[in-house]
């Protein structure tokens, strides 16, 4: 009887050993993708940031202009106060001037001068296109 | 040994990665949310500024027409009233300008 002996490469590979070589790529491969992905992350991080900066300079700029705007409000909220009380004093007089004209000739000549109506919210007010005319 | 460090390097070196990952991805998240904070506050005071600018407008129409009513119309409607009262001698419309304050003379 002869003696046979079997040399095979491949058995000889296929101990617990040899899975390292695989291991080892597959880790360096998906340490390549997160190392990519982390620096894409680190890039939109960076921008984000930037943004953030633009975006508190922009809130600066808009609270003082709501500031600025407020105290001009508050400014005008006196002469406003004088306008609606000339606006009311000069209503008052032409509403009763419309009266007036109902009967009086003269007074009819002056509302009919300067289009002097009553408008829909019940103020008497010259027309817009009444233009002031001075008699000698 | 030395195929086994290697491998053992690489997978330290993936597993640290993967926490580096997710400390990163965790950092962005908190940033995009600041940001959506921000961009909300901006849409409120820019509501804000719009309403203050509506009001400011409201106020220097009322001033404008106070003005013009103050101004140009109402003084050339008195000095119409005026001066019809001493032509024609009017009584109703000396005592419509008497009830205002106005005394119409005659130069």
């Amino acid at each position: 009887m002869e003696d046979y002996t079997i040399e095979d490469s491949t058995l000889q590979s296929s101990g617990p050993e040899n899975i390292h070589l695989p291991l080892a790529l597959l880790a360096l491969a998906f340490a390549i993708f997160l190392f990519a992905q982390i620096s894409s992350l680190g890039q939109n991080g960076r921008s984000m940031r930037w943004q953030t900066e633009n975006l508190d300079r922009q809130i600066e700029s808009l609270v003082e202009s709501e500031k600025n705007l407020g105290n001009l409000v508050k400014q005008r909220e006196s002469l406003v106060e004088q306008s609606q009380q000339v606006q009311a004093r000069y209503t008052e007089m032409l509403t009763d001037l419309i009266k007036l004209a109902e009967t009086d000739a003269d007074a009819r000549a002056v509302v009919d001068k300067y289009k002097i109506q009553r408008q829909p919210n019940q103020q008497a007010a010259p027309a817009d296109g009444a233009t002031p005319q001075s008699t000698p | 040994m030395p195929k086994q460090l290697i491998s053992t390097a690489t997978c330290s070196l993936a597993v640290l990665l993967g926490l580096w990952f997710l400390v990163s991805n965790w950092s962005n998240q908190n940033l995009q949310q600041g940001l959506q904070k921000q961009q909300d506050e901006i849409q409120s005071r820019q509501l804000t500024i719009q309403s203050q600018q509506q009001q400011l407008q409201a106020q220097q129409q009322l001033i404008d027409s106070a003005s013009q009513l103050a101004n140009q119309v109402g003084p050339s409607v008195i000095r119409d009233l005026a001066s019809l009262q001493l032509q024609n001698k009017n009584q109703k419309i000396a005592t419509l300008l008497k009830k205002y304050g106005i005394e119409a003379k005659a130069n």
